[in-house]
């Protein structure tokens, strides 16, 4: 419970919000869509900074970059038209499937990064597009891999010392093939029980530039550049994706919540199918 | 009777009944103007909230509760020994009851992680629980058990100790209760062909209704305690929560206002007697409302079972024997721990036609959350076992499990030794089926299904993705014969409209509109022209509440018997009005019309009787109790899709055929179908409590325990197949409980027809089917 | 209290707790209020007391929807959502949409459909199909379904639910 709030602010800035953040660590927190940090017992807390008022909430693109707001809410990011058209619109689509409508209104993709619990949607989709987080801190400004931030520590400080205040996905990540899987126990559940992955270019026949990316079974999210090598450089072929998903079947430790042996062989067979289905898709998409 | 487009003789022309009607009560609840029990703001209101305990299985050696008192704003700390002793159960059953009498308000020993151990009231739920954290309890930590089989076995901690305790069958063997019969006529299994051996295993689950339980008491000026509850039982309640704190019953007022839900969560004294009993200590207002989480583990599940089913069968179909042993897990107390028991055999060995029957029953207490009352009430445990082993007879005779199906089911006419023999706790009540619908349900379902088509398509699969369909076929009840009774009052108001009192308890169910419409279509006015006043024990009749599928076919028909007596006063008035004979008079549209074509308004029936001469009121009741209890019947059709690599089961499609006699709302049995349907799906594929070594609840959450959503739904067909019960109202029998038994069998025939693979241990998850799978292979 | 403008100057918009108390300004079905609440009040907390028992709890981690309000026009757990979150925002209730004497016409149709049955999942649900119909007056049924993914019923089977959504969107043609 929240009990010991002094006061709420509502800065207009990223400036002014990263200036309240800091005054007030380590007793500052940001809300931004508000379902998860108010379920979260933590009395420490008495400051609140709302950023609804902040310019963060966009999908645009700025010099052949792809750039996202972190107060984009995920309705908002099924919803763009641009953001269908990015890597085949797997961003989007990851985010039109996250449980439920009501958290889909709400959720921000910045808070979904920036506490990543290892059932989340968007840092899996997020890594395998290269995508890099925007970070303010003081009078500092970080640019740092998605992959980097939910292994890392900025968990500590993002939204108690420091603003995400955005994504960032390069260029070249716009004409890659994306395909995503989910396995829940049922639409109802939040807590997917294995997220996969898989995008690429493919040039002339070749994979090139592979990302394979596992989520909900670890920690954290995790790229598998054993699997991607598998692929790199190689024509398709049902062998070669079952050699992959082998890959990832090897290196993978789920953390132990229950059932680990089943996910890993669930991730596995996901990791297969998204690589056809990448494959797969027609290459005319953009 | 049926005429030729299939609608039936006597129903064909009703008015109101037979018609999906709008639900009285729809606006108010469309418009969030309805009251749930919280929805009511109540001057010097506490909170009440209640210590659970910790650990599976303690004695409480000491109890200090000196410093919780002395918090300001903490207006009563109750501990065992501030509350009457008075051992009883808190099932929601007619008196006496048939559960062991092996509970108390508060007592000095724990049996489940989530017992109780004290409450307090407080004058804010931040108070409360500082109140509870300031509780200090000495705890002497007893060894405890978690499966019934092992509770059973000589040297597991006696559960039930207490020397005060009732009807418990075996306390020293964890046995709550137990119940035998046989029907011998030849040597077991002399006669059978093939012989099959099964154990079947159903699992913990939760009603989840949507409204947590919830319960205000206070008093009023005379000192009357009045408790306002989210209850199916306001009757049992009054009754129990005086026992229970030894006040008179007529000192106590149960109401029973709008009902989120309850699906048997609520047959049951939950809340009612430890908030009465804060009411009385602080002589204020007092509110319990549980959490979710507090719902899940501190309220009522459904029984765990396994059922052990060894039958033989002919090469002619015919099912020679049938042992049917049945193991419940009862959890920590003994509520309905008998009589759900007893339903997995009692209304699931009917429907099929046995040479030798034995039923061996057992219901034994563990260090778990408590079973209770739940939608089927072990039927539903039972026809996963039965209809399961009918698909494992089927292909043990090498015959079509249609076909086998059509040859053992009980028929119009017919009757079993099993009712005889097994009634609600006692010895049953002979019958004969006097309408069915099986057959007809049983061919709509398969139509519907595609069953002829889609069998044969699915007989040669090859990829990953396999496709099956699979049957199941249903009975249920319809209320209990020679105890459940309903009674309603009727009176008529200066317009023509009338006030209809009854104990009856609409929970969501629609009652008041189904009870309305009977009520309407003999008094030859609009459902809109009765207002309902259910469930106030000052001034309704009495009724046992909302359970066993009693409201429409018992309490319809006191409805009916009722609306029956204020007609003959109506026309006795009237045929004064218009000087006919009473003979000559029938009630139609509002008005009382003659053969002679003179008539007159109910309007001035009323004014007349009440003003103007001879002046009385029109008023009236009248009860209702059967000697039978005819089953409704039912054949579900589910066909799914299993993914052979990830084991994932995907229900495609759900067809339900349903006779319920006279269905006296369609829309409102579609929706009692539909909605048991689906909680039956989400019981076979997703729903499971889950515990830790300890004994605490693991997923007592929405989170970790998953309803299915609009996503989740497959497409679901229902059909109602009409028949008509002469002994219900205008034909009726029940139709809310049977719906939810089908599913688990269905599914778990459709699986092992995509896949080749028979699972016994619901829920069907996709890790168990893909071991299964593995295990194949 | 109005934020202030983006002046590098002007103080950022605060509201500060007092003696554990503080002051939110919403507006509720086009009804301006003003509450005191505790700063950890959720909003359905707040809703409730202030006479809103349409928005109903059924649980404590968002996960049912019983509790779902329009807030801006989209659907959200205001079981989740502090109370403070809707300074300067539009909150709309079930209370705001119809009475029995004047339904909205969603009220109506699913009475018509008999998607209703205790009552308990359906302010939040057609709440939740309002939010729909405004964005999308047409929907198919996976959209409807999509919609409603976040209102549990375990009454209904949703069944009836969808067809009243399908039914109102009908006759608003």
């Amino acid at each position: 419970m929240l009990k010991n709030i002094e006061v709420f602010y509502f800065p207009e800035t990223v400036k002014d919000a990263v200036r309240l953040l800091n005054r007030h660590a380590p007793h500052a927190a940001v809300i931004a869509g508000g379902t998860l940090i108010t379920k979260s017992p933590n009395l420490s807390t008495r400051v609140l900074v709302d950023i609804r008022g902040i310019d963060m909430d966009y999908v645009k693109v700025q010099a052949g970059r792809l750039r996202i707001g972190a107060r984009t809410s995920f309705q908002s990011l099924a919803d763009s038209k641009l953001l269908q058209k990015w890597a085949g619109g797997a961003l989007s689509r990851a985010a039109a499937a996250v449980t439920t409508h009501l958290i889909r209104n709400a959720g921000t993709i910045g808070g979904d990064v920036a506490r990543a619990l290892p059932y989340n949607d968007m840092p899996p989709v997020l890594m395998a597009l290269d995508a890099e987080a925007v970070i303010v801190d003081g009078k500092k400004t970080r640019t740092l891999p998605v992959e980097e931030m939910v292994r890392g520590h900025m968990w500590r400080i993002v939204g108690r010392r420091a603003l995400l205040t955005e994504f960032r996905l390069p260029s070249e990540t716009r004409k890659r093939a994306c395909a995503i899987a989910r396995f829940a126990r049922s639409a109802s559940d939040w807590e997917a029980m294995v997220h996969a992955v898989a995008s690429m270019e493919k040039s002339r026949g070749i994979c090139r530039n592979a990302r394979i990316v596992l989520g909900a079974v670890t920690r954290h999210a995790q790229r598998f550049p054993q699997a991607e090598a598998v692929l790199e450089g190689k024509p398709y072929s049902e062998s070669l994706a079952a050699e992959a998903a082998q890959a990832v079947f090897d290196g993978l430790t789920p953390v132990s919540r229950a059932s680990a042996e089943y996910r890993r062989e669930v991730a596995s067979v996901l990791v297969r199918r998204a690589i056809r289905e990448v494959w797969n898709e027609n290459e005319t998409q953009q | 009777m049926r005429t030729e487009n299939g609608a039936l003789e006597g129903v064909e022309n009703l008015k109101t009944v037979h018609r999906s009607v709008r639900r009285v009560d729809g606006l108010a609840l469309a418009c969030g103007t309805a009251q749930f029990t919280d929805d009511v703001d109540i001057r010097g209101l506490l909170t009440g909230k209640i210590l659970w305990s910790p650990h599976a299985h303690a004695r409480i050696k000491k109890i200090d509760v000196s410093e919780a008192r002395k918090i300001p704003g903490v207006r009563a700390v109750l501990t065992h020994r501030d509350v009457p002793r008075v051992p009883r159960t808190t099932a929601g059953q007619g008196y006496p009851e048939p559960s062991p009498y092996d509970s108390v308000v508060l007592d000095d020993k724990v049996r489940f992680v989530g017992d109780r151990v004290a409450a307090v009231a407080a004058d804010s739920p931040e108070i409360a629980d500082k109140a509870l954290a300031a509780i200090r309890v000495d705890y002497e930590i007893l060894p405890a058990v978690f499966d019934p089989l092992e509770a059973m076995r000589k040297g597991a901690p006696v559960i039930h100790d207490q020397p005060d305790s009732k009807h418990i069958a075996d306390a020293q063997k964890n046995i709550a209760c137990k119940f035998d019969f046989e029907v011998k006529q030849g040597e077991w299994f002399s006669g059978a062909d093939a012989i099959i051996d099964k154990t079947y295993k159903t699992q913990y689950a939760q009603h989840c209704a949507l409204e947590p339980h919830v319960t205000i008491t206070y008093l009023d000026g005379n000192d009357r305690l009045i408790i306002r509850t989210s209850t199916q039982v306001p009757f049992h309640c009054r009754r129990i929560v005086a026992q229970s704190l030894k006040i008179p019953i007529k000192r106590v007022r149960v109401i029973k206002p709008r009902i989120g839900g309850g699906f048997g969560a609520k047959q049951e004294i939950v809340l009612e007697d430890i908030c009465s009993a804060l009411t009385l200590a602080t002589r204020r207002p007092v509110k319990i409302e549980l959490t979710r989480k507090e719902t899940f583990i501190s309220t009522r599940t459904r029984h765990p079972s396994v059922i052990r089913l060894k039958t033989g069968v002919k090469k002619d179909g015919a099912i020679t024997d049938a042992l049917m042993e049945v193991v419940v897990n009862s959890g920590a107390y003994g509520t309905h721990a008998l009589t759900v028991m007893m339903c997995a055999g009692s209304h699931t060995l009917p429907m099929y036609k046995i040479g030798n029957i034995r039923f061996d029953g057992r219901s034994v207490y563990t260090n778990l959350p408590i079973g209770g009352a739940y939608r089927g009430y072990g039927a539903t445990q039972g026809f996963f076992a039965w209809e399961s082993q009918m698909d494992l007879m089927a292909e043990a005779i090498g015959m079509d499990p249609v076909e086998f199906r059509r040859k053992s089911y009980i028929r119009a006419g017919e009757t079993s030794p099993v009712f005889k023999a097994m009634g609600e706790g006692r010895e049953g009540v002979p019958q004969t089926i006097v309408s069915s619908g099986l057959f007809e349900a049983l061919d709509k379902a398969l139509e519907a299904g595609g069953w002829a088509e889609k069998r044969r398509a699915y007989a040669r699969q090859t990829g990953v993705l396999r496709r099956g369909i699979g049957l199941a076929c249903l009975m249920q009840g319809s209320g209990i014969a020679e105890i459940d009774m309903g009674a309603a009052t009727l009176k008529l108001n200066e317009d023509g409209s009338f006030n209809l009192l009854i104990g009856a308890t609409d929970i969501g169910t629609g009652a008041d509109t189904v009870l309305s419409q009977i009520a309407a279509e003999v008094l030859g006015v609009k459902e809109t022209d009765i207002i309902v006043t259910a469930s106030d024990t000052d001034v309704t009749p009495f009724d046992v509440g909302a359970y066993a599928s009693s409201t429409t076919y018992i309490s319809g028909h006191a409805v009916k018997k009722t609306a029956e007596k204020i007609r003959e006063q109506i026309l006795k008035v009237a045929s004064g009005i218009l000087d006919e004979k009473v003979e000559d008079l029938r009630l139609e549209g509002g008005m009382v019309a003659a053969k002679s074509g003179a008539a007159c308004k109910l309007a001035e029936v009323a004014n007349t009787s009440l003003y103007y001469r001879d002046q009385h009121q029109i008023i009236a009741s009248a009860s209702h109790f059967s000697h039978t209890s005819p089953p409704p019947f039912a054949a579900h059709v589910a066909e799914v899709e299993v993914d052979t690599e990830t084991g994932q089961v995907t229900v495609l499609r759900y067809v339900a055929a349903v006779d319920c006699g006279t269905a006296i709302n369609p829309a409102l049995a579609e929706g009692q179908t539909e909605g048991a349907v689906l909680n039956g799906i989400s019981f076979a594929m997703t729903e499971e409590m889950k515990f830790a070594p300890g004994g605490r609840t693991l997923n007592g959450t929405f989170r970790k325990y998953k309803l299915f959503n609009t996503l989740d739904t497959p497409p679901i067909v229902t059909i109602l197949v009409p028949t008509y019960e002469p002994s219900g109202p205008f034909g009726a029998k029940s139709v809310a409980e049977i719906s939810i038994n089908g599913a688990q069998a269905a599914i778990a025939n459709a699986i092992c027809n995509a896949a080749g693979v028979r699972l016994y241990d619901p829920p069907f998850t996709p890790e168990k089917v893909l071991a299964a799978l593995k295990k194949r292979s | 209290m109005k934020p202030s403008n983006k002046g590098r100057k002007s103080a950022v918009a605060a509201i500060k707790v007092q003696d554990g108390w503080m002051t939110v300004e919403t507006t509720v079905n086009g009804a301006r209020q003003s509450w005191k609440i505790r700063p950890d009040d959720f909003l359905l907390d707040a809703l409730r007391r202030e006479g809103f028992k349409g928005a109903k709890k059924g649980c404590e981690t968002g996960d049912c929807g019983s509790c779902a309000v329009l807030l801006d026009g989209k659907a959200v757990a205001s079981c989740l959502l502090l109370a403070a979150q809707s300074q300067d925002r539009e909150i709309t209730t079930i209370e705001g949409l119809g009475t029995p004497s004047e339904p909205h016409p969603l009220q109506e149709a699913f009475v018509d459909t008999g998607g209703i049955q205790c009552g308990f999942c359906i302010p939040g649900m057609i709440l939740s199909a309002k939010a729909l119909l405004d964005r999308t007056p047409s929907p198919t049924e996976a959209e409807i379904r999509r919609a409603l993914d976040g209102v549990l019923c375990r009454c209904t089977g949703y069944v009836k639910q969808v067809q009243a959504v399908k039914l109102a969107a009908e006759r608003k043609k």
